[in-house]
Order: structure tokens, then sequence, then C-alpha cells
């Protein structure tokens, strides 16, 4: 039967090839293989047969700006479920426009085969599937349907796969994606974010080159920090011994735990060869990839088993032949779920799927090695595979440092793991292991001020060198649970009890993160700042730094810690921020 | 608030698969924004124009707009014009929009000569739609992108450019230090990429010349978009447009701005500084409007979506435009096309009517409740 000129249209811009992406898209992602091998379709609102309409792309548009071409800066787009829908790449359009605006030669069969070797699927708002929710998993997510020209709004998670030039723009897709998700933040394509960390945002007197490719860490903590407003980021490190990982798996989870549940998404830095292959890795924590690639046997919907590692991707055919482990495979990911019970996070793969489950030892497996450049270049799915590296010979010790880089709203300025001093912030990273100038975090320190709260050592806070120097301070959010805990009977200094009896009520407190539902305050470690008693000008004099840092189980000897941490700033923009509670003499407070 | 002195129009790209047959009876009588140069409406051209094969061509093998307008003969553009506009309604087509990026392409470089050959036929075009001596159509084109070309780091050494002398030696200090993997864009600077998108144009004048066509009253409306890899892209590029264009005698007068509200909006274009400049207020010749994210560029949405806080900042441009409309020397004539990329499919219109009837209703402005309601 002959089909609607419309649909013939979507048929021969996509081609079968990218419809098939589609549809594994939409199974892997909201049907599941029930227990007779049948595939349930559990979502009620799943379109099945995909719907299809031509729309406006971000992506597409900022792909075009970047290529030079005119077209084709417009999707087809196609409905997953109600609320869940992918922008298509126009691949074949976007070929034959190289093809008709590049000299013909070798450059430009190059950019055909690396467009053609692009995923169909480009940006997307996906509801977070059902066995996860059920799971118990929450996710980032936010209302930007309307933006996309959806006549009605909800709320879904932002996911883009990156183009492939060269390598891959999968730093540009994290930004993109966690600029999506902070309400208010301007939001850029890959094009407008490689232009503008390469400084061509103001006039442009002279020709230069721009590299089409991944982005630094440095240079993804510089775009968010310099070039969006009303944001905040920091790269941040966290090293440990090889031995002592495992211990620190809880602290890691509360600190990833903290700056999602403060809404903020969390860019992370990866090896893309650790995440689908627990074989190559040395010093594996979990010995489960991320990603499992489909073997030879598998039948086509083999994924649909509610295994989510499983992925509906054939590795690249010449990858498989390599078997090797590129040590500079540096990769971005972003975080964007967590689980509150369970030490596991959702993560979004810009160069193969959203919503991948990850434990926090699975997330420490895939960090950097040591001797990467740093360089998102990009790897994606295709080109990896599982198999005995060459590579094997690299060891526990070539693996780099954990890092990553939250993105967080404006007015934050302190971060809960260590940053590199601002002097060093400017410069790229020097790639010399652990021996980096760091600052320490807020959550180290409120560990430290835990673990030894009548320290002769006072735990002091470092002040800024300027007023102007924002490259990390502290944040005005605000906290639960600490009001109860004082009452008015607090030896406080009176502004700072005065801010605690506020607490909540005053217009000036501002929270980031989603309210606790709950009267009681979680027993988990929250993030929770303020800056600044406002004087009769709304200027802050004084800034207070208010933390229910409560570690589950932890006492020193027969002494529960304190479950809640104030440091003060003093007025004097070059003191230091002091520890005024827990101090000692006071027992109330504790546990 | 009213704005007596604009009137509506309606840019044809709302309709994917073209503008003739399915130009909706309820924008009849409205100025039209022809989107025939540019995907997909251009598939309608190439089959107006009578040639199936090139219409297959256009479809399967290119969407080159320039090659495809650079090789159609005079005979067939006149052909292709009296169809359209017999199916117009009565409507007036007031604009057609162009996005030509290869209008900054190197003259001696196949794209630089085959754009000339395209806008001089678009000169031709527009002068179809011209009635007696009456103004023709306004063309729109977007103003170029700043990136020259591509260069593949893994082929060309990083030596061989330094040596190179095609570059100069400031753009060479940018060459990224590792060359292995990447590919680089050649980023013109914004003074050469205006100079050849001015030297283009005119070179097209004096082609359009030869071709006997009229090139009076005709009017090319370069339209900012937001985004820094776009020449034209903020306050200060329009102005250094506009300064530049008095550098080129013949056309000096051909060079107008498409005010795109959303696209100036965006781009944080600010709307007392342009009022207070002589040089961008008497270049503007057209004007686009359309409902847009506050967030980022994801694409046109309807009017009757934008907030009353938002309407404020569109009643300040619409009030700029309605004095224009009127200015003694201004060449702007007064239409207000609503945009829609891309969007509604062919039969669903219903946010592109409400987009109509929202324009509609903010320049009639609120209805005199002295005046006897229709019964």
């Amino acid at each position: 039967m002959a089909l609607p000129p419309a649909e013939r249209r979507v048929q021969r811009e996509l081609g079968t090839n990218v419809e098939r992406q589609l549809q594994d898209f939409q199974r892997w992602l909201y049907c599941s293989r029930g227990a007779g091998g049948r595939v349930d379709f559990h979502k009620r609102d799943l379109l099945d047969p995909l719907r299809y309409s031509f729309r406006p792309s971000i992506i597409l548009r900022s792909e075009a700006e970047l290529l030079a071409v005119s077209s084709p800066r417009f999707a087809i787009r196609a409905y997953l479920t109600k609320h869940s829908f992918v922008n298509a790449r126009r691949l074949k359009s976007l070929k034959r426009a190289i093809r008709t605006s590049y000299f013909a030669g070798k450059l430009c069969a190059q950019i055909v085969r690396d467009i053609g070797r692009s995923s169909g699927i480009a940006d997307c708002l996906l509801e977070l599937p059902d066995d996860l929710r059920d799971e118990g998993y929450h996710v980032l997510s936010v209302d930007l349907a309307r933006e996309y020209g959806e006549p009605d709004g909800f709320s879904a998670v932002p996911f883009v796969k990156h183009i492939r030039l060269g390598g891959g723009l999968c730093a540009q897709a994290a930004c993109f994606m966690a600029s999506c998700l902070l309400p208010e933040t301007p939001v850029f394509g890959p094009a407008e974010i490689t232009a503008k960390v390469s400084g061509l945002d103001g006039p442009a007197d002279d020709e230069r080159f721009v590299e089409i490719g991944g982005m630094t860490a440095q240079a993804i903590r510089r775009f968010f920090s310099d070039k969006v407003p009303g944001v905040s980021a920091s790269l941040q490190y966290f090293s440990a011994e090889p031995a002592e990982w495992q211990e620190n798996l809880s602290l890691l989870t509360s600190v990833f735990r903290g700056y999602l549940q403060s809404g903020s998404p969390i860019v992370y830095l990866a090896s893309a060869s650790r995440m689908y292959s627990a074989a190559w890795r040395p010093g594996c924590l979990d010995t489960n990839a991320i990603i499992k690639t489909r073997a030879k046997g598998d039948s086509p919907e083999s994924f649909v088993n509610g295994d989510r590692s499983n992925l509906p991707l054939s590795p690249d055919p010449s990858s498989l032949r390599k078997r090797r482990v590129d040590p500079s495979d540096a990769h971005a990911v972003l975080l964007v779920g967590w689980n509150p019970t369970q030490p596991r996070f959702l993560l979004n793969d810009p160069g193969s799927y959203p919503f991948l489950p990850a434990s926090v030892c699975q997330i420490v497996d895939i960090r950097q090695y040591k001797c990467d450049p740093v360089r998102p270049a990009g790897a994606s799915l295709e080109d990896r595979s599982d198999g005995n590296p060459a590579g094997s010979d690299l060891s526990e010790a070539d693996l780099g440092p954990l890092m990553f880089i939250p993105i967080v709203e404006f007015g934050v300025r302190a971060f809960l793991l260590d940053v590199e001093t601002a002097s060093d912030q400017t410069t790229e990273p020097k790639h010399s292991g652990n021996e980096r100038p760091f600052a320490m975090g807020l959550f180290v320190r409120a560990r430290m001020a835990q673990l030894d709260p009548f320290s002769d050592a006072p735990i002091f806070f470092d002040s800024p060198s300027s007023p102007d120097d924002s490259s990390w301070w502290l944040a005005e959010t605000t906290m639960t649970g600490i009001r109860g805990q004082f009452g008015s009977s607090c030896p406080f200094p009176p502004d700072v009890q005065s801010a605690i009896e506020d607490w909540g009520t005053a217009d000036w407190t501002r929270q980031i993160g989603p309210a606790s539902s709950s009267a009681t305050p979680e027993p988990l470690w929250r993030w929770h700042q303020f800056v600044g008693c406002p004087d009769a000008c709304g200027r802050s004099t004084r800034s207070i730094w208010i933390w229910n840092a409560q570690l589950n189980g932890f006492h020193i000897g027969r002494v529960p810690l304190s479950s809640v941490l104030i440091a003060v700033l003093g007025e004097d923009s070059n003191s230091n921020w002091s520890t005024i509670w827990p101090a000692e003499g006071h027992t109330k407070g504790f546990l | 608030m009213s704005f007596p002195n604009l009137k509506p129009a309606l840019i044809t790209s709302c309709l994917t698969s073209g503008v003739a047959h399915e130009f909706p009876t309820f924008a009849a009588g409205i100025g039209v924004d022809l989107y025939l140069i540019m995907e997909p409406d251009a598939r309608r051209l190439a089959r107006e124009v009578g040639r199936p094969r090139i219409s297959v061509w256009y479809d399967r093998r290119t969407v080159s707009a320039i090659r495809f307008l650079s090789r159609l003969t005079p005979d067939e553009l006149k052909d292709a014009a009296h169809r359209l506009r017999g199916r117009l309604h009565g409507s007036t087509p007031v604009a057609i929009a162009s996005f030509l990026p290869e209008i900054v392409a190197a003259p001696e470089s196949d794209s630089g000569c085959q754009v000339r050959r395209a806008l001089a036929a678009l000169i031709g075009f527009a002068n179809e739609f011209r009635v007696q001596d009456s103004q023709p159509p306004v063309i729109e084109i977007v103003c170029g992108s700043r990136v020259e070309r591509i260069l593949d780091g893994r082929s060309i050494p990083r030596k061989q450019l330094l040596r190179s002398r095609v570059f100069s030696r400031r753009a060479q200090t940018t060459l990224p230090r590792d060359t292995k993997s990447t590919y680089w864009a050649h980023i013109m600077a914004d003074d050469e990429g205006r100079r050849r998108a001015l030297s283009a144009l005119s070179e097209a004048f004096e082609i359009a010349g030869r071709q006997k066509h009229r090139t009076d009253g005709i009017c090319f409306a370069f339209e900012l978009e937001p985004g820094p890899l776009f020449l034209l892209r903020d306050f200060e590029t329009l102005k250094q447009f506009a300064a530049d264009s008095n550098e080129f005698d013949q056309i000096r007068d051909h060079v107008g701005f498409n005010l795109d509200i959303s696209h100036w909006y965006m781009a944080k274009v600010p709307i007392a500084a342009v009022k207070n400049s002589p040089e961008i207020m008497k270049r503007i010749v057209h004007a686009h409007i359309s409902g847009h994210s506050r967030r980022g560029h994801f694409g046109d949405f309807s009017l009757a979506r934008v907030t009353e806080q938002e309407r404020k900042k569109y009643f300040d441009w619409l009030e700029l435009l309605d004095h224009l409309a009127v200015a003694s020397g201004s060449r702007y004539r007064g239409y207000v096309s609503v945009e829609f990329e891309a969007a509604p499919e062919a039969n669903d219109f219903d946010d592109l009517r409400q987009s109509t009837e929202t324009l509609r209703r903010w320049l009639n402005g609120p209805p005199d409740p002295t005046l006897p309601r229709d019964q």
C-alpha cells in the first residue's frame, strides 16, 4: 500500500536505518520483555507506530550554523510517548548540503562519512521510564516542551546525542543538557558553545581558527562560569589511594546526591572505553560495565529484557577489530538522576543513551586516565567493544583523580569537594596527578569538623582575596530541620540566632533544591547553606553558613557527631570563616 | 494601544508542503512573505517552474538554493511567479525570504560565482511580482556565516599551515596545537565578510542590469541571526554593516535590514540605541514577528502564547516600526510578517491562525466600546 505523502517524505528523509534507531530507542526506553518473551508496551501512552512531524530543532540549527550550510535546520520530530519526543537528524539532507556547499574532494568525503556515522537521534525530551521510577530513581527535569513548540507543557529530561565530527562534541552536548536543566538559564547549541569558548562571541577583527571538537575540562568550567549568566561551576577533584576508594564511596554518594537534590546537574569526566568494558579496566570496584554491547548472536530485540546496560547499539566492526584501549578517550557524561536509598545514579551519555543506571562504584571506575589530555574527544559507543585490549598494560596507577563539574545556579560560590585554587583555574591542568593546588571543599571541611569538633586546630574557611573574587564562595540557599534543633536558647550571636528563627519564612532565603516534603530532616547529607543577613539596604554584611551535615552512624567514642555545622564570616571581608557550632562546651545540637 | 500604520503579513514557511495550494483562507488578503527560496518550500518553486526534472533533482540530489536559482532562465522565473500570484487569494507578495550563506563565499570560488547569479535571479523574480510601477517585494536574506571553510587537522599538518601565506600571521597564532583528530573552522574577519557580501550584491545588480531586469525599488533586507557564527549578529555588526554599505555606491540604496523582533531581542539589540542610530533606522525595510523562548533559539511559537509581561517588549518594537512606516524618507512599507518556521503540519493551522489573529489584535488595538457592535 502506498504511504501518504508526509510519511513517504519522512521515510525518504530519515532512511530505514534512522527509523530503526528510533524504534529501538523507543523500545529500550519504554518497553520491556515480559515473562513469556513478549514485548510489553508498558506505557499506556506509547505511540506505536511512531508519529512524525517536521519541527524546529535548536541542535540541527546549531549544527547547520557550525557547518555553514543553510539546511537542514528543521528536524523530523518522532513522538515516542505523549510526553517524550526525539528530534531526528536528517542525515541525508545534511550530507547533500555538505556535498553541494563544499568542494568535492577528500575533505568533503570525510565530513560526509563522519556525519554518516552520527546518530539520527539529536535533541530529545524524555520522561523517566516507569521501571526506573519504580526502582525509586529521581531525575532532574524541566518543562521545555513549549520552548520546543509543543502546544502543551510537560516536564521531561533533556537529552542529546552529539554529531560526530572528527571526534565528537560530547562536552558540548553535556553542556547543552546541563543548561536546559537549569531553569531561567540561557541555552546554547553546540556551535554557540564552541564559538563562545573559542572567544568568538565578541567582535572579530581578524580571521582565526577554531577547533571543532571536544572541550577541555577547564573550558567546560569556564563556559559556565564566564559565558552563561546566572550559573556557577567548578572543576572538582577527588583523589584517593587505590585501597581507599572503597571507603570513600559513601562520601562520594553523598556529594553527588547533594548536588542533584539541590537541582544541580553534574558533568562527569569519564573515560569512554571504561564505560563499556570491565575487562579492560585495572582497579575496578565493580566488574559490571555500565554499557554492554550486543553480542553477535543476540536477537535484534535482546535489549528489551529489563537490563538497561544492554543497549540496542551495534559496535562499529572496525573498532571490534582494533580491540584496544585508548587512554585518551576522554568523554563527558551528565549525572541527572539519583536513588535516595541506594548508591546508584542515572547518567545521560551523549555518546550512547540516556538514563543509564550506574552505581557509585561504576562511576568511580570510569574516571579518566591520568595521561588523558582531559579532552573529551567524543568517543562513542560505536567505537568500542569488549575484548582484550592492547592497552591492557595500563595499571591502576595510571588512573587520574575523579573529576566532575557541578553546574549550580548563580549565588553558589562554594562547592562540596576540593577545587583548584582560583589562580590555577585560569590555566589548563598540568596532569601532574594529585599534585594540583587545591582548596578544600565544604564537605571535606565539614567532615573534619564532625570527626574532630573539639580540635584545637581551627577549621577556618578561606576568605576571598577580593570582593570580586567569586570563584568559590558560599551559596544562598535554605535548609530544613535546623530551627527545631536549637529553639530560641542557642547561644549564637544575635544575627545568627535571628537568621535561624526566621528560617524559611523570610523572603531573602532562597532555595536551590526542592523543599523536603517531610517535616523531619532526612537522615542523609543535605547541602544547606545561606549567605547574608541583609542590612537595611539589602546588602549582606555578614555571611553565615549553616549546614545540616549529618553523617549516619559516626561517633567519636561514645559521643555522637554534631548534626549541624555553623560557620560565620565576619563583617570584614578580609576575615576568615570560623566555626561557631559545634563549639567546645556545647552539647546541645549533638545527636 | 494600536499601531495604525502597520499591516499584518504571513510567512509561508508555516506550510511544509508549499505555499500555493494550502495557503490558508484565514490569511487571504493580508501580505504574503514568500518562503520560496528556502527549504522546504523551495520544492514548490521547483515544481512551479514547470520542469519536473528540476523538482526531482532538487528533492533528491541537492538542497543548494544557489545552484537551483542560478540555473533558472528568466522565462521560467516569470512563469513561476505568474502561477504563484494566481494562487494567493488576492494577497500581496510583500517579501521573498532567502538564506544563501554562500553570499560570503570567496568571489573566485564556484559558490561565489553561483551566488551572484542567484542573487541576480532573485532580483528578476522580485520584479515579476511588480504591478506596473508598484514596489517589488523586499528580498530577505540571512547575512551569511563567518565560517570561511572547514579544514581537516589530520591531513593538513600544522607546520604546513604555519608556512602558508594564505592565512594571516594573527590567524596562525590561533591554530590549535593538537591537529591530529579534529576539524577546524576557519573563521573570517567581520570586515572581510561584510566586504564579500556587499561585493556579491553589487555584482548581482550588475548582472541583473545586463539581463535587463529593473533594479529601481529593489531592496535586500539583511537579516540578523542570533548566534556568534553569523556575520550579522548584534547591534555592533548592524552598525558596521550599515556603515560599510555606504561605501558601495551602486547598492547603497538597495541595502536594508529586516527587523526580526525575536532575533533582535535574542541578540540583545538595544531599542534605544536603534532609535538613536539614523543609519540603522533608515535601513529597516521589513519586519518579522514570532513568539520565542526566552532561553534560547528553540524555534518560533504562536504570538498567542506571549505573556502580558513579554508583550511590552513586542509593543516597544512595534511602536518603533509604526513611526518608521510614516517617517519621511523611510523605505519601510509597514508590513510585519508572522513567522512560524517549520511549524504546524499542512493540516494543522491552529497556532498559525491564533498567531495571525493576535497580531491583528495588537495592531488594531482593543475594540472601541463606544462603537455599535456588529449583530
